[in-house]
Formats: structure tokens, C-alpha cells, sequence
């Protein structure tokens, strides 16, 4: 009855906005060619007012909601909107044709300012309040690793928790298994790929900046780990408070593993703190090579640092080995970024009102835009496979069933019996202030 | 601050052992706060490490830092956690919360639990100096320590700033506390030390016999009633001091006084002064006794008697001298010797003075003695002088004695002369009292008052005339008795000031009428004309003037005033009255926004029928009885008032409620109800009252009254016996049909009206046999106005005359018409019914202008009918009765309307003359249904054919109907059925057909006679 009466409206609805659509088109024709422009400014928003209409009288059974708890606010808000904005732009591309067995994609997004309580609070809203499908492309170690024992405490509904931004290793763990998937490589390979990169280039005398955190830790384990297995142990690590941003004084972990003479400097930290740290260790006058991890953002460090470089006499953007899960979107000889560049031109959209805290100009491409992307891709192959009637029960059968997925990458995802879908990391690096992967390692030899 | 030394030291002391108590008792509190809080802390960290330590045993043992480091993370929100750091057996650190390193303190306690062998379950604690403060340490071993261990700092800095915010808070209340009892102790002091001081300041004052200032100490304690003592002390004290020096002082100056004055005495005294002393040597002398001797100035004084009075021949102060004074010197020396005597009578004796000149000297002498000592005190005059004057008055009284001889005979003289003078003037008096007398006679006799009172009111002369007016028995009463006419006899003061103010302004009074008040309390009406009499000087001596009882012209003048406002039958206010009062009413309305009133109309039912059946003495009784109920169902301040015929008007005044007017309504309803006998006839009336509350829109009387007229109609038409209040409906109504009247006046100005004829059938012969003639009235806005609607408002108006006299004319014109065309067609003239309404043929001489018109228009009067409803028959018989008979010998054949509806007796129609009776239209309609209505048209019928009067069925609407009355035998028939009010043209159309009433049944059938006659 209620679906009948629904469509009934829906179609009313459609009707009526045709016609006034029309009549304004019509009307438009008739005035100038300057006012234009502004109409067709009137009929955008007039599409999307549409679809959004669309949306809402469409719910119920038609809808299949992703609750998304990332930082929106804070100084790792771009990885929030970023996101957003790459896995709106495959969603909305997705409706637009008709959706998933019919079905319309719903992303509902929540603003953590990537602390543990609003994430968990999050969560709740959307497994008790909007009863979304799964959680998706959540942002965060400390926030994701906190909410892990919720999935535990919701089990009988099976919520899983898909492809978060996050490279840690709990979630890639029991007793997790069957509710995390992810898709980027972790923490501990990116650590160890820098560890062995270093370690070929002769740059032995590894110290760690990091955050002071379940993410921190992780990564600091990582690296630690993976110097051993070459007999070696950090010569020195520094940690700083969650939280702090560009501003913050990094002056005694500068000094610190300045004076231990270290050659490389991890970082495991988020964009804010890394460049600032960059900025305090090269105000000391050391050339080591610092590494970033992928949840540094080298994209956008790269952009902090050099705007910081107009205020300080060294050159923070040379020596930075920065790391990515995801290829560079500059080579479109993928078919993935292809696509990407081509969705976020028709389809990026702003964020929503309630998420949108101060002034944020949207990047046209990132990294983490891409990895948006990507996670909408992957989520929305996963849907494919689940059929018209999908069943949160049927996941961990279907994932497993992605054993060698093409999603347009220059690798396939692979699943199969792990819980990890990507293996690769891209080293990228600043070269003559362009953003750009690493070819040439001879320079940092030692 | 504190003067008072007597306290200073126990204060001193107080703060002193205070202060100590305070810090030992902070320090001690400190003490064991800090021991307390200490251990605390310490089982805290145990208790947090062994949670780690157990809850986390796999994570440690996995060694998986990020989730070691999640859950350290959550401790670190506890309060005095200072870091959280995890080893593995091996020592190495798995997780740990510092930032940015370790601090080496801390790295060597860890390695230090290192070097322990064997397992062991406790926990260790140590105390530590970071950087960041003091912390305890405590480690607590995972598995033993086969699994790790974990280590947490608790921050001691917390534990000082608990203990220093404690001591802090602590020394803070304390000192508070301190302050205010210092500030009370000191106030204390100073409220005992301050009086005190005072004290001891006045004492000091009071002791320099400063007696000036006082002490301001007004204490109820010891304190005050010292002071107080200590005032009264020094004010007494200060009293006596001043009185004692002011009584010397006095006593000083009284002496000094005495002193001056006896020697002013001494010296001024004519008689001279000698104070001998005991040793016979002068003491004192004066300047008398100086002058007297011819002695220098104080030459006497310090000589012996004989030395001083014995003078020197040569006049030098020699040895030689005179014994001249030797008689008085000897007194004097015997006189000092002789201790008897004090006081010697006056001595007279020769003296000589020092020129050897002698006199006659008298002389006193007092002796008196003084502690064994005497002295003389003598004073000694010159009598030559006193010798004198007695031989010249010897010689004065024997002259004096010579001139009262020559006085005494004079007077006698002058004595005889006036008594003859005397009894000429006995003579005169005598013809004064008779004239006099003649006077009192008209004064005594007139028959108005006559009077004479001072301004003040006393009645000075009055005449019998006046006490009989007054009532009293005679004029001397009156003027003992009438102390004051203003108060005694104006029964009104106003009046007699209203006298007294034209008298003193014109000098006079002219019929000045009051009220009176007779001795034996009656009152009474008085004129009074008086003139004021003056002495010379303009002094009012009195009033004078007659009074005149002028009761009698009074009462008959205020019978004439209240026959003029009031009904003579009833008594009762009329209708001009009722309507001051009510006018009265309002204004108070106007200027008391919360006074309010009521007016009620009443109507009685059926009057003029008891009038008509009974006569008009019981009518008149009725009225008489119905106003005596009224005044009894109503409070004396309301206004009950009889408008005329059976009309009356009740004014309620002061009511506090709208219900309060309802209920007398109700009373007068149940009052008048009763039925009564008057002149053996029980008489059953009734009122319909119509009543008016809400009066504040109202300005003037009338209003009110026809409102209040127009309620008790509306009462009237809903049935007799009630009442009705004005409401705003019916003013609404009032207002539309106003404006219906206006509307009226108009369309009869410009003959707005149009006359339709309904076709009245002979059933007999098949044929319309006349009209009725129907006056319709279509408004141009207002649209199609019913004649049920228009015509009683055209009565009320009297417009009725002229649309009854265009009616007249109009079917006259056109049934002229329609007969000349009738005739040559068919041979039969048509007949028209005109409605005359009841004032129509009530107005004058109706007949003489009907007949005036007939002659107008020269019509044949055969073809005429006049139609009068029988109540307007049966309501003006008499006139009825005559005016029917002349409009009869006209030739107009006359028609009763709505025949059977009104009280219809049989009489009437033998003695109205009437050619045709109209059965109403309701009797037609109850034909089929009812048979009693059956019943009544039949007899109907009987009745006229027995009387031989033409019947009509008006209002005939269905064909059963038709038949039935054709069963009766009723030859006329009028109604729908056939056809409504037709228009003139149409009626011109309808006549021109062959076969009109086939026509009219046919078009009827097809209810389409219009398009049919195509008009």
C-alpha cells in the first residue's frame, strides 16, 4: 500500500517538476543570452532538487544506506571531505543509472574531528538510528579502533565495517575477520616498504616521529619490526599529542632525532603534524630523508609544505619520500582514474550543510578522493554480486569470492581468504614543487 | 584605634595563640592529607596496572603494540595517571604513552624490574622526580612477569595541589573567620572602652568646673547609668555652684544699693542728720545739718558736740567760743548718758547757726546701742516756715465760709422755676398717647401679619393677625418665644437668606413666598412684603412688613401642576412625566457610567374587547386596578405611568442587573394574571410588555419608548401574555423596515407598482367572470416585494391610500377596457375585486371618495367589487356598517375576504349588507385532507346560498379540489389551477382568445401560458 501510494506521489511529483522544468526552459529561451548562465545555474539545482526529491520519495525498501563517520572538521578534515567526495561521485554516477538492482545508494556522513567518542557515537546513530547497510570508508585509527568492539556488541546484525581509511593492524586481525574489510595495504607494509627501501639505499640510522596512539603505535611497531628483521632497531623515536596541528611546536622531536643523527625520519602522523615536524627538523639544518605515511596525505603535504616554504629559508619539500596506497591519479593510462577524473567532473558535489564547518575549497582531484572512489567501486561490485535481495550474511562469502578483481587498476584486487583487497604502496615525492612518484633513488643513496 | 590600654594586651594575645592554633592545625591536617592521598594514589596505580596487566594478558602477549596503545590511552583520562608504559618479558617496551621519549629515570626503573629473577606477583613502587614533577611509580608484572610488565606514573604533583588548595582553603576559612572576630572583638572593645574614655574626659571636665558639655553614652548598662549618674552629679552640682554666686553676687549688689541709697538719703533729706558716738564726738552730719548751722562741709564730723556746735567768736576755728547751742549740745549729752531711753518725742528748741542767726528747730533723737556701745542718731528741722503756713489757713476758711452762704440761696431760687416747667410738659404727653392709640387699633386689627424683627431675627412687634398665622395665642408670645425667625419659623433657611440678601440690597421685599413653619409644626405657604428701617447713619434698625397665609392659593396651584402631568383616572404619572423622568434617566446614565435602568411597555390584552363587552366604567375600573398592581409590583423610586387607553410605561431605575427588569416583567405578568371582579363581572386580563435594557446607546426619551413600543409589539405578535426584550434584531428589523418605508414612499412617488389580475372562474357557465385585482410591487433592487410584506407597512404609513386609490384607478381603467371588449364579444361584462385594506376603509368619508372617483372615470359601478377582510369588518362595526351600505346604494357590490377566519357570528352578516363571502384560502387547501375543513366549506356555501350571497373559493390549487367544490355546488372558483396574477397585456391576450378559460386550463396543464400567448 505504502509503496503504491509512494509511487504514486513519486510519479505526481516528477510530473509537476517536469512541467515547471519545461515551462522555465521555455521561459529561458525567451530571455537573454547573459541571464542564461544563471538559469542554467537554476536548472542544476533544479535537477539535484529533483534527485533529491527522488531520494526521499523513493525510500523504504528502495534505499540502501552507508553510514560514514570520518574527520570533517579538525586538522584532518581533508581526508573526511576528500573521501566524501570520491565516494559521492561514484554513488550519485551509480543512481543516475538506475542504481544497484534498483536500488539507490545513500551515504550518510557524520563529522568525528577524528576523535574515539564522536566516532563511536556515530556508529550507534547509524546502526540504531538510520539502520544503514554497512559502515563505509570510515577515517582513522584511533577512531576505527575504537569502534571495533561495537561490531562485536551488534554481531547478530552482522554490520561490517567496509574499506576504512586506516592502515592499522588490529582491524586487519581477529577477532574481526569477518566483519572488517579493507581495501588499501596497511601500516605495517607501507612502514616496511620504507624500511627496506631505506635499508637498500644504505640509510640505516631509521628514527620514528609519531603520533601518540593506537595509530602511532602501530605504525611505530611496524617500522620496529621490520628493522629487525635486518638486525637494526630505531635509533630514535619521538612521539607528539593526537590532535596537534601545523601550529604546534615540534621542536624538541626535531631536536631529538637530530641530535641522534638519524638518516631517515618516519613519520607516522597526520598531514597537519607531519609538515609541521618537517618544518622544525629542517629549521635544525638536517637533510635526512623524512617518510610520510599514507595517512600523511602527501598530496596534500606536499601543497602545506610548500606554501610554508614562502616563509622559511630551507627547502622543506626536498628529501620527503611520501607514500600512497592508491596509484597517482596523474596516470590516466588507468582505466580507474580515467573514470575518476571523468566522475569528478560530472558529479562532484558539495558537501552537505551539516558537515561543512568554515571555508573548504574542494581539491578537483586527490588522493584521497581516489580512494573514495575506489571504495565506492569496490562496495559497489560487492553489491552486484550480493543480487536484488542482498543479505548482510552473504558478505563474507562474496568477498572471499574476489579473488582476482579488475577495478581498473594496474593490480587486481584479491581477497580470496584475507581481509585486505591491496597490497601495493606508490613512494611519490616532491620534485621541482610538482607532486610526483619517485624515479630517481640514486640521489638518496648513501 | 584602641585607646583603651586595658585591652590591648588580651587582644594581642588572642591573635597571637589564634595564629599558632591555625598553622599547627593546617600543618597537621596537611600531614596526614598528604599521607592519606599518597597511599591512595599509590593503590590506584596498582589497582589500574593490575587491570591492564589482567585484562589485556593476550594483547600484551601478542605483543600488538597499536592495541596495547588503544587501551593505555583510555587510562590516561584518569585522573593522576602521568603515563602508562608496556614491556614484554624481554623488557622491551610494547607500548607507552609519553611524548616525544621516555625519560631515561623512567628507562632505568624499567630495566631495573628487568634484572629481577623469577616470577613474582608484586607490584613495586617507587617514587620518582621527572621533569615533569614528582610521580610514584609502580610496576606491576603481567603472568608474574613471564608475560611483562606494566608500568604507571601517578603524578604526586596532584596530590600536593590537593593537599596546598586544603591547607590553602583551610587557612583561608580560618583567617576569615579570625578577621571577623577580630572586627567583632574590636568593635567590642571599643564599644566598653569608648564610653569609658568618655567618661574619664568628662570626669576631668567636670572637675574644672566645666559643666558645659555632656556625655553622648545613651547604653543600657552599667556604663550608661554611670554616665547617666555622672550627668545628673555635675548638673546638680553645676546648680548649686551658680545659685550660691549668683545669691552673692545679688547680696553684694543689694548692699551696695542700700548702702548708695541711705546715703542719698542721708544726703538729700531736709532735715539734718547728726550721728553722735559714744564719746559725745559727731559721727556723721549731713549737708541739711551743715546748711543749717552755716558750716562748711564735713567741718562737724570728728568733733566734739561742744567743738561743733559751740561756734568761735571771730568766726576763725578758734579756741574762743559761744555756749549758743549749749540746750541742744546738753540734750544731746543727756540723752547719750541716759541708757533708758532709746527714742525721745520730738523736742522743739532754739538754735543758732554759725552767724549767730536763731531758728526754731524741732528735734528727734533715737538712741540705740551696739555691742555696749551708744550711739545718737538725731535729726533736727527748721520749723519757721511750718509757723507760717498755720496762721495764713486760719485766715482762708473764714472767706471760704462767706461764699457758701451766697450759693444757697441761689439755688432755691432756680428750683420753684422748674416746677412750674414740668407741668406744661404733662400736657403734651397726654395728646401723644391718644394718637398713638389710634395707630394700634389697624395695628391690632389688620388681617395680614404685620411684623417688625431685627436683622438678627428676633420678632420685636408682631400682631394678633401674625401669632394666628403662626399659631400662636397672642402677639407677646410671639415675641417672647420667637428668638430667631430664621431658624423658628422659614421651615427653609435658604429662604430667609434669600430675605435677607433683597432686603439689605433694595431696601425692600415684594411677595416674597416660603414656606413656614407654625408653632404647632404645620407648615405652610407665606407671602411677605417688608422694608428695611434705617437710623440716619444707614444703620438697619429693623424689618417691618405683613405676611400673608397663602396655603390655600398654594395647593390649588400644585393641583394644577400635577393634574397636568399625571392621568386624572388613575393617578398615575403621564406620558410628558414619564418621559422627563426618563430623560432624567439618561443624563444620569450619561454622567454615571454604571447606573442603569430599564424601561418597560405594557400593552393589555383584550382591553378594548372588555371595554366594548363591559362598558367603559369597568374598562376605566380595570385601569385603575391594573395601575394600583403595577405600583405595587414595583419599588417606590421607579415610575410607573399611564401613556393613555390601555398603555403603560414602567421606569425602572438604579438596576444592578438585567434580570431585575425581567423578574418585575415576570411579577407583572403573574400580578396581572389574577383575574378580578369588578362590578360583579370577573374580568381576566392580561399584559404584553415589551422591555427596553441596554439604554446606553440612547439620547433622547422617544427612542427608548419606541423601542420598548416595538418590543411589546413583537410580544403582542407571539402570542398575548408575555414580554419581549428590545433586541438588536429588532432594531434591525425597525432600521430594514424603515428603509422599506423610504423605499415605499419613493415607489409610490413614481407609481412603482404594477396591478396584476387572477382570472375568477364560473364554473357554472364555463367562463372567467372577473378579477381579482393584485398589486405587486417590483424593486428595482430589492426585487419582487411581497404585498404581505408591503401592505401593513403601507397602513402603518398611511401610504396605503395612495396605492389603494392607483389600484382603484388602474383596474377601473382596464376593466372598462376589458368590458367594452368583452361585452362585443361575448355579451357578459367581467367584474373586478379590488383588497381594501382596513385603514383604507376606516379613513373619512371612504365612500364619498370612492364615489367622487366613479364619477371621475364614469364607469359602470356594476363591474366593481370592494374585498374587506372580516376582521377589519368585525374591528369597526359601526362604521362598518354605514360606510358598506353607502358604497352599496353606489352600486358597489361588496365582498368579505378571508371568510371564516376571524370571529365570524352569524349576526354580523345579516347586518352588514354584503353581496359576496370569500371562503379563505386555508379552509380550500384542508378540502381533500380534512374532512372538518370539508364541513366548513360546505356550510360556507349553505350559509350564502341560504343568504343568497355569491361564494368564492380563493386559493383553489389541485383538480380534486375542483371537483369537490363543484360537488358543493360552488359556483365560483379562483386559484393557481387556473392562473396566477396576470398582467395586464396578458389579461389582453387572454381576453382576445376564443375560449380563454380552455386556454387557461390548457397553458396551465403545460405550465407554459406565456410562450403559449406568446408574450
Amino acid at each position: 500500500m505504502f509503496v503504491i501510494s509512494s509511487m504514486c506521489m513519486y510519479i505526481a511529483i516528477q510530473v509537476r517538476y517536469r512541467i515547471v522544468f519545461r515551462v522555465e526552459w521555455v521561459k529561458c529561451q525567451k530571455t537573454r543570452g547573459k541571464v542564461l548562465g544563471a538559469v542554467k545555474r537554476i536548472i542544476a539545482a533544479c535537477v539535484i532538487l529533483l534527485a533529491l526529491l527522488d531520494g526521499a520519495y523513493a525510500a523504504g525498501e528502495q534505499v540502501l544506506r552507508f553510514g560514514m563517520s570520518a574527520a570533517f572538521s579538525g586538522p584532518s578534515r581533508e581526508l573526511g571531505i576528500e573521501l566524501y567526495r570520491g565516494v559521492s561521485a561514484y554513488f550519485d554516477s551509480v543512481n543516475a543509472h538506475g542504481g544497484v538492482f534498483g536500488r539507490r545508494l545513500e551515504l550518510l556522513a557524520l563529522d568525528d574531528g577524528y576523535n574515539p567518542l564522536p566516532a563511536i557515537s556515530n556508529t550507534i546513530t547509524f546502526i540504531d538510528r538510520d539502520d544503514v547497510f554497512a559502515l563505509f570508508s570510515y577515517v582513522g585509527t584511533p577512531t576505527v579502533t575504537r569502534i571495533l568492539p561495537l561490531l562485536t556488541k551488534y554481531r547478530q546484525r552482522n554490520i561490517p565495517l567496509l574499506f576504512p581509511f586506516t592502515g592499522a593492524e588490529p582491524i586487519r586481525r581477529p577477532p574481526y575477520l569477518d566483519s572488517v574489510y579493507n581495501l588499501r595495504a596497511s601500516y605495517a607494509q607501507e612502514t616496511r616498504s620504507i624500511v627496506d627501501r631505506c635499508v637498500a639505499l644504505g640509510r640505516k640510522r631509521v628514527g620514528i616521529f609519531y603520533q601518540a596512539d593506537a595509530f602511532g603505535r602501530g605504525g611505530w611497531a611496524g617500522v620496529r619490526s621490520a628493522l629487525k628483521e635486518h638486525g637494526l632497531d630505531a635509533v630514535q623515536d619521538a612521539s607528539y599529542p593526537r590532535g596537534s596541528g601545523v601550529q604546534y611546536a615540534y621542536t624538541e622531536q626535531a631536536r631529538l632525532l637530530h641530535e641522534a643523527g638519524v638518516d631517515v625520519v618516519v613519520c607516522i602522523g597526520t598531514c597537519a603534524s607531519s609538515a609541521g615536524f618537517i618544518r622544525d627538523f629542517r629549521a635544525l639544518g638536517d637533510k635526512a630523508l623524512v617518510a610520510c605515511i599514507s595517512f600523511a596525505n602527501g598530496d596534500e603535504l606536499s601543497r602545506v609544505l610548500s606554501a610554508m616554504q614562502g616563509k622559511q629559508e630551507a627547502e622543506l619539500s626536498r628529501n620527503l619520500l611520501l607514500m600512497q596506497v592508491v596509484p597517482s591519479y596523474e596516470d590516466t593510462s588507468l582505466p580507474a582514474v580515467r573514470e575518476y577524473r571523468l566522475l569528478m567532473g560530472a558529479y562532484a558535489r558539495p558537501l552537505p550543510p551539516n558537515l561543512l564547518r568554515g571555508n573548504y575549497i574542494p581539491r578537483r582531484f586527490s588522493a584521497v578522493s581516489f580512494e573514495g572512489y575506489l571504495n565506492a567501486r569496490l562496495l559497489v561490485e560487492l553489491l552486484r554480486r550480493l543480487g536484488p535481495e542482498p543479505e548482510r550474511s552473504a558478505i563474507t562469502r562474496a568477498m572471499a569470492e574476489m579473488t582476482l578483481l579488475d577495478i581498473g587498476l594496474d593490480v587486481p584486487v584479491r581477497f580470496g581468504d584475507r581481509q585486505q583487497g591491496l597490497d601495493s604502496v606508490y613512494f611519490m615525492t616532491v620534485d621541482d614543487g610538482a607532486y610526483v612518484p619517485v624515479k630517481d633513488w640514486a640521489r638518496w643513496r648513501l | 584605634m584602641i585607646r583603651s590600654r586595658l585591652f590591648r594586651k588580651t587582644l594581642v594575645f588572642i591573635v597571637l595563640l589564634f595564629g599558632l592554633m591555625a598553622n599547627a592545625s593546617a600543618l597537621f591536617s596537611g600531614w596526614l592529607l598528604y599521607n592519606k592521598l599518597g597511599e591512595e594514589y599509590t593503590s590506584k596505580a596498582v589497582a589500574i596496572a593490575r587491570s591492564v596487566a589482567h585484562s589485556d594478558i593476550e594483547l600484551i602477549a601478542k605483543r600488538d603494540a597499536a592495541f596495547i596503545q588503544s587501551k593505555i590511552d583510555e587510562y590516561l583520562d584518569l585522573e593522576g595517571v602521568s603515563y602508562v608504559l608496556v614491556t614484554d618479558a624481554e623488557g622491551e617496551v610494547l607500548a607507552h604513552t609519553f611524548i616525544p621519549v621516555i625519560p631515561d629515570a623512567v628507562r632505568s626503573v624499567v630495566e631495573q624490574y628487568q634484572q629481577e629473577e623469577g616470577l613474582h606477583e608484586d607490584p613495586t613502587v617507587v617514587r620518582l622526580a621527572l621533569a615533569s614533577g614528582d610521580v610514584t611509580h609502580v610496576g606491576v608484572p603481567v603472568l608474574g612477569g613471564a608475560g611483562g610488565y606494566v608500568h604507571i606514573g601517578m603524578d604526586r604533583s596532584i596530590i600536593m595541589g590537593y593537599i596546598m588548595s586544603a591547607v590553602w582553603k583551610q587557612q583561608g576559612i580560618t583567617m576569615v573567620v579570625f578577621l571577623v572576630a577580630v572586627i567583632i572583638a574590636l568593635f567590642f572593645i571599643r564599644s566598653i572602652s569608648q564610653p569609658l574614655s568618655l567618661l574619664t574626659e568628662y570626669a576631668g571636665r567636670v572637675a574644672r568646673h566645666d559643666f558645659s558639655g555632656a556625655v553622648p553614652i545613651r547604653t543600657n548598662d552599667e556604663v550608661g547609668e554611670l554616665a547617666e549618674a555622672m550627668q545628673t552629679m555635675s548638673h546638680d552640682l553645676a546648680t548649686l555652684v551658680d545659685n550660691l554666686e549668683a545669691s552673692v553676687a545679688d547680696k553684694t549688689q543689694e548692699l551696695r544699693e542700700t548702702v548708695g541709697y541711705i546715703s542719698a538719703i542721708i544726703g538729700n533729706i531736709a532735715e539734718g542728720l547728726l550721728v553722735v558716738d559714744t564719746e559725745g564726738y559727731v559721727a556723721r552730719s549731713n549737708v541739711a545739718l551743715e546748711r543749717l548751722f552755716g558750716c562748711r562741709a564735713g567741718e562737724l564730723e570728728g568733733r566734739s558736740l561742744e567743738r561743733a556746735f559751740f561756734f568761735p567768736v571771730d568766726g576763725e576755728d578758734g579756741e574762743d567760743r559761744v555756749e549758743t547751742n549749749r540746750p541742744l549740745v546738753e540734750l544731746l549729752q543727756q540723752t547719750l548718758r541716759d541708757s533708758g531711753s532709746t527714742l525721745l518725742s520730738p523736742v522743739e528748741l532754739e538754735c543758732c547757726d554759725r552767724e549767730g542767726n536763731c531758728f526754731p528747730a524741732e528735734l528727734s533723737v533715737v538712741r540705740f546701742e551696739r555691742e555696749g556701745m551708744a550711739t545718737i542718731i538725731c535729726l533736727l528741722r527748721d520749723v519757721t516756715e511750718r509757723r507760717r503756713t498755720h496762721d495764713l489757713m486760719l485766715q482762708a476758711n473764714e472767706h471760704l465760709e462767706q461764699k457758701v452762704a451766697e450759693r444757697t440761696r441761689e439755688l432755691s431760687r432756680m428750683n420753684s422755676q422748674l416746677m412750674v416747667e414740668n407741668a406744661e410738659r404733662r400736657g403734651v404727653e397726654m395728646a401723644l398717647r391718644r394718637t398713638e392709640e389710634r395707630y394700634r387699633s389697624i395695628f391690632e386689627n389688620a388681617i395680614e401679619g404685620i411684623f417688625q424683627t431685627t436683622p438678627e431675627g428676633r420678632c420685636i412687634n408682631a400682631n394678633p393677625a401674625l401669632a394666628r398665622i403662626l399659631g400662636f395665642d397672642s402677639p407677646q408670645q410671639v415675641m417672647a418665644e420667637v428668638q430667631d425667625v430664621g431658624r423658628e419659623i422659614y421651615l427653609d433657611g435658604q429662604d430667609r437668606g434669600a430675605f435677607l440678601e433683597t432686603i439689605n440690597r433694595d431696601g425692600r421685599v415684594v411677595n416674597f413666598e416660603f414656606r413656614a413653619r407654625r408653632r404647632d409644626a404645620n407648615v405652610i405657604w407665606v407671602v411677605t412684603n417688608a422694608r428695611m428701617v434705617a437710623d440716619k447713619d444707614g444703620r438697619v434698625l429693623y424689618y417691618e412688613g405683613f405676611l400673608e397665609d397663602m396655603t390655600l392659593r398654594k395647593e390649588a396651584q400644585e393641583r394644577l401642576e400635577h393634574q397636568a402631568y399625571h392621568d386624572p383616572l388613575t393617578g398615575l404619572p403621564n406620558r410628558m412625566l414619564f418621559q422627563d423622568h426618563l430623560a432624567m434617566a439618561l443624563s444620569r446614565q450619561q454622567r454615571r457610567p454604571m447606573y442603569a435602568f430599564a424601561v418597560l411597555y405594557l400593552d393589555l390584552d383584550r382591553f378594548k374587547v372588555i371595554n366594548d363587552s363591559l362598558g367603559h366604567a369597568v374598562g376605566d375600573e380595570l385601569l385603575v386596578h391594573v395601575a394600583a398592581k403595577l405600583r405595587e409590583c414595583v419599588r417606590d423610586v421607579d415610575t410607573v405611568a399611564r401613556f393613555g387607553g390601555d398603555e403603560f410605561g414602567v421606569l425602572l431605575e438604579e438596576i444592578a442587573a438585567p434580570r431585575e427588569a425581567v423578574r418585575v416583567a415576570r411579577r407583572i405578568g403573574e400580578t396581572l394574571g389574577i383575574p378580578v371582579t369588578i362590578e360583579g363581572h370577573e374580568v381576566f386580563t392580561s399584559a404584553s410588555v415589551g422591555i427596553v435594557l441596554k439604554t446606553g446607546g440612547y439620547v433622547n426619551p422617544q427612542e427608548v419608548l419606541r423601542d420598548a413600543d416595538t418590543a411589546m409589539y413583537r410580544a403582542k405578535e407571539l402570542g398575548k401574555s408575555r414580554f419581549k426584550v428590545f433586541n438588536q434584531r429588532m432594531h434591525e428589523e425597525v432600521l430594514r423596515l424603515m428603509a422599506l418605508e423610504t423605499e415605499l414612499r419613493k415607489a409610490v412617488e413614481r407609481s412603482d407598482f404594477e396591478v396584476n389580475y387572477q382570472p375568477i372562474i364560473d364554473l357554472e357557465s364555463q367562463r372567467i367572470c372577473g378579477f381579482e385585482a393584485l398589486v405587486r410591487w417590483h424593486h428595482e433592487s430589492l426585487g419582487e416585494i411581497s404585498p404581505s410584506e408591503f401592505i401593513p407597512l403601507a397602513e402603518d404609513s398611511g401610504l396605503i391610500l395612495e396605492i389603494g386609490d392607483f389600484v382603484l384607478e388602474e383596474a377601473v381603467r382596464n376593466i372598462l377596457r376589458w368590458n367594452t371588449m368583452e361585452i362585443a364579444e361575448r355579451g357578459t361584462p367581467l367584474f373586478v375585486c379590488i383588497n381594501i385594506s382596513g385603514r383604507q376603509f376606516m379613513q373619512p368619508d371612504f365612500a364619498g371618495h370612492v364615489e367622487s372617483r366613479i364619477r371621475e372615470w364614469n364607469i359602470n359601478t356594476q363591474s366593481l367589487r370592494f374585498e374587506i377582510t372580516e376582521s377589519v369588518l368585525m374591528q369597526h362595526m359601526s362604521v362598518a356598517v354605514d360606510t358598506v351600505g353607502r358604497l352599496r346604494a353606489l352600486g358597489v357590490q361588496m365582498c368579505i375576504d378571508d371568510f371564516g377566519t376571524g370571529y365570524s357570528s352569524l349576526s354580523y352578516l345579516q347586518r352588514l349588507p354584503v353581496d359576496t363571502i370569500k371562503i379563505d384560502r386555508s379552509f380550500i387547501a384542508q378540502l381533500g385532507s380534512d374532512r372538518e375543513g370539508r364541513s366548513i366549506v360546505r356550510s360556507v356555501l349553505t350559509l350564502g346560498d341560504s343568504l343568497g350571497l355569491e361564494v368564492v373559493a380563493e386559493g383553489v390549487e389541485h383538480p380534486s379540489q375542483e371537483s369537490l367544490l363543484q360537488e358543493m355546488a360552488c359556483r365560483y372558483v379562483q386559484g393557481f389551477l387556473y392562473s396566477p396574477g396576470l398582467s395586464r397585456e396578458a389579461v389582453d391576450a387572454l381576453l382576445s382568445m376564443e375560449n380563454p378559460l380552455a386556454y387557461l386550463k390548457m397553458s396551465q396543464e403545460t405550465d407554459d401560458f406565456k410562450v403559449a400567448s406568446g408574450l
